[in-house]
Parts: structure tokens; sequence; C-alpha cells
């Protein structure tokens, strides 16, 4: 019975998130990579991984934009790996963002 | 999504297999069943996602971070069937490991032709790995700029069911990669 419940709530929130656009057919790949049995949490695992990795990348980020010359160069090569992270796990939001960013970088203005 | 492009791409050969769920697996599957594959990428996540795709097929997945670990592993002889490689990394590019790869491929080549077989490879005439280049960006990998680095073929991050299925179908079924 709780389990039903409980089910019911995870499939309700993964359902909000792709109707916000949050993720992207990417993650319905992952729940299929899993969805076989043959590898529980595997989800959870590159979801987690993904999390630490982007916490990395964002602090090494806000380090570079502190500097007063910002190394935009290297600001870019950051964004270039979290947003081949975000495609991975199907962040799109986290995408487009990086998306952005990047052409931002490339016009080298950091009040972007 | 992946099934059912594999499922349309397979167009239906695998009706025994679609009960219980597992639709359409079985021929990519077959191709890739107990292949030692090894993916190099230097992103963490990618690599992860990568290595889920190709297990699910019953491959045996090795992954690196970085070109040289995959030159140092991709040097013959070797029990790899096959390598995906990505090709914007640091320090050494995706283009750049295969083509050191192929140079040692080719001298050893020339030392088998030359009759100098080291004792691991008496049962084989020529070394060839299958290397698909992995990448987000089609401009940059270029059908031409692939095989100019003497790789067999590109797939697109992240994995696709489909293309997976066409460019892994192309090498392991037109050549073996121990000749």
């Amino acid at each position: 019975m709780a389990a039903a419940a409980l089910r019911e709530q995870l499939n309700a929130h993964i359902a909000s998130m792709y109707a916000s656009g949050m993720v992207d057919e990417q993650f319905q790949q992952l729940q299929m990579l899993q969805d076989d049995g043959s590898s529980p949490g595997f989800v959870a695992e590159v979801v987690t991984l993904f999390c630490d990795d982007a916490d990395r990348i964002i602090t090494e980020l806000s380090k570079l934009l502190e500097q007063p010359t910002v190394d935009f160069d290297k600001v870019d090569a950051y964004v270039h790996q979290l947003k081949g992270s975000s495609a991975s796990v199907g962040a799109q939001k986290v995408k487009f963002t990086c998306m952005q960013f990047r052409q931002l970088c490339q016009d080298k203005n950091r009040d972007g | 999504m992946l099934e059912v492009s594999l499922r349309r791409a397979l167009g239906g050969v695998d009706k025994v297999h679609s009960k219980n769920g597992v639709i359409g697996n079985a021929t990519l599957g077959n191709l890739l069943h107990k292949k030692q594959i090894i993916v190099v990428d230097d992103n963490i996540v990618n690599l992860k996602v990568a290595e889920g795709a190709l297990k699910k097929y019953g491959a045996e997945v090795t992954c690196v971070d970085s070109g040289k670990k995959a030159i140092t592993l991709l040097t013959p002889p070797h029990s790899f069937h096959a390598c995906f490689m990505d090709i914007q990394m640091p320090e050494m590019d995706g283009f750049e490991a295969t083509r050191r790869i192929r140079v040692m491929e080719r001298d050893l080549n020339e030392r088998i032709e030359c009759g100098d077989v080291p004792p691991e490879c008496s049962n084989i005439q020529r070394w060839r790995t299958p290397i698909l280049a992995m990448t987000a960006d089609v401009i940059q990998a270029t059908h031409e700029e692939c095989l100019k680095s003497e790789m067999d073929g590109y797939v697109s991050k992240p994995f696709e069911g489909e293309q997976l299925y066409r460019e892994v179908a192309r090498f392991f079924q037109n050549h073996d990669p121990v000749e």
C-alpha cells in the first residue's frame, strides 16, 4: 500500500519534471537503461555523479568570475564540461543555460 | 524511445524477445554480447552513461578518462574488440590518440608480416581495432576528419539507439577485429 503510494508520488514528480522542461527525453533513456532490472539504482548513481560534478564546476566558475581579469577560455572550458554532462543526463534546462553562457563567453562579456 | 527506435530499425525481427518488455535489444545484444569495449571520455558523467548503455547490450566495458590512458590500453596486443572515443579532450584529443594507436598497430602488423610474431598474436594476421568517435557536435566530427585520423565512424553524444546499432553493426558484421 505504502509502496504503491510512494510510487505514484514518484511518477507524478517525474511527470512534472518533464512538464516543466527540466528534463528531456535523454532522462527517459536513463530510466530505460535501469528499467530492465539489471542495474537498479543506475539513474540515482548517474544523477548523483552529475550533481557532484556540477557542484565542483560551479565552484570553479565562481572563483574564475571573481578574478579582476576573467579568463574566459577557462570559463568556457568548464561550461563545456557542464554542458556535456547535462546533455548526458537529460538536464535540459542546465544544458540550455550552458549553451547561452558559452555564447556570452565567446563574446567575452562579463555582464552576461 | 531507444527501444522504439531499435524496434523500428530491426523491423520486428525480435518478436520472441518482445515478451517481458525486452523489445528489440536482442540483435544489438547479440552484436555486443561479451564484447570488450573501451570508452574514452574526460567527462565522468558521460563515461558513466555510455558505460550503462553498452552494458545493457551485454558488452564488457572499460572506462578511461584520457587519450593517453587509451593509448596505453590499446597498445597491441590487447583483448579489446572496439573503442568509443571522445573527440574533444584536454591534453590529447581523440583524433590524435587514434592516430597514435594506428601507428602502433602498423608497427606490429609490419612485424607480423616479417614473421616476427609475438606469441600472443600467433593467430592474428593484422591488427586494427575499430575506433568510433563520440561527439556532441556533428560539424566537428565530419566523416572526412574521422577517416583522416583513421577512425571508423562516429556516434552522437548522448548515445542514440538506432545510430549506435547502425555503427556497431557496420564493423562487427563486416570485419572481425581479429582477422
